[in-house]
């Protein structure tokens, strides 16, 4: 009696390796939209947004002010990179030393017993107070830049497909 | 080993490129850098106790709770009518000269506190360095605004 044939997969380690650019991709969509929404409420009211950051207690005036011009933006555009696929690792290595910094912010104003608001996601006092399980939230997003960073799959970004691109008519 | 050279020169121009947007849209908009400075010039208010032109918002609910200062909302009518502090008076800026009747029977020793929308807005403290010109003695920035204000309520 003649056996049917058996059809084996024959790339296992492709496919784990579009696992892992999957998981790669999930990383960057989660992070890269965390950082464009938190951008938006501070770059409608840079004003507003000067007084979350005056409320740690920690630099002046016009400190607050520049601080409230330009690091919504750079949220935006390191959001945006990852997002994309463009400038993916600076845009990792950024959001990495940002959020560090917001984190020691917290935990500074933390041990000054202030109760204020992180100021992190929108400029509303009332919303978003920080408290420990702020410093949690942070640490998985630290985690999930370090994991960008480090990826070495580029795949489904823009920087990937251009790449290619050059190669294939190069 | 993984280079940082990389990283660092992308990180670089991401940061340039967030200045010179971030600075392009505040001066566009003259927002938070660019709104006009507070001029506390011309009425030196170093004889009171606390010489900041500045209010925050703790230091202006207690004012405010013990009817310790007049509140001047220097916001156009329309806003004032959509939610104020309470108490407060509305004198817009832009209405100053036919509104100034409201303050000629108030003493120029009275402590006022002026604010507008928030920190991003200019319109208190320009109200606040044309009541010090018209010879008020104490007046104050709340610098929160009612953006901070209704928030808290």
């Amino acid at each position: 009696m003649e056996r049917t044939p058996v059809m084996e997969r024959p790339t296992t380690e492709a496919d784990g390796w579009l696992l892992i650019s999957l998981l790669v991709l999930i990383v960057r969509i989660a992070l890269g939209i965390t950082f464009v929404v938190a951008s938006i409420d501070k770059i409608a009211d840079p004003g507003a947004f000067a007084q979350s950051i005056l409320n740690y207690k920690l630099v002046s005036l016009d400190v607050a002010l520049v601080i409230a011009t330009v690091l919504p933006w750079l949220e935006l555009l390191c959001g945006l990179g990852i997002l994309a696929g463009v400038l993916i690792r600076g845009s990792a290595l950024l959001l990495f030393v940002m959020l560090v910094v917001f984190t020691a912010l917290v935990v500074s104003a933390l041990a000054r017993g202030l109760d204020i608001s992180c100021g992190c996601f929108t400029w509303d006092p009332t919303a978003d107070r920080i408290g420990l399980w702020k410093i949690g939230e942070n640490a998985l997003l630290v985690l999930g830049s370090v994991i960008i960073f480090y990826a070495k799959s580029t795949r489904f970004s823009l920087e990937h497909y251009f790449r290619v691109s050059s190669s294939g008519t190069g | 080993m993984l280079s940082f050279r990389v990283p660092l020169r992308e990180a670089a121009m991401l940061v340039i490129a967030a200045i010179i947007l971030g600075f392009a849209y505040t001066g566009f908009t003259k927002r938070a850098l660019f709104a006009p400075p507070p001029q506390v010039a011309g009425h030196s208010t170093s004889a009171h106790e606390n010489a900041s032109p500045w209010v925050a918002y703790q230091e202006a609910r207690r004012l405010m709770d013990s009817r310790a200062a007049l509140f001047i909302d220097a916001r156009p009518e329309a806003e004032f009518r959509f939610g104020h502090i309470e108490e407060a008076v509305n004198i817009p800026f832009d209405e100053f000269e036919s509104k100034r009747d409201m303050l000629a029977s108030i003493s120029r020793d009275t402590l006022i506190v002026t604010y507008c929308s928030g920190v991003g807005c200019d319109l208190a403290s320009m109200l606040a360095s044309r009541l010090r010109d018209d010879g008020f003695r104490n007046v104050k920035t709340y610098i929160g605004g009612w953006n901070e204000w209704s928030a808290h309520q």
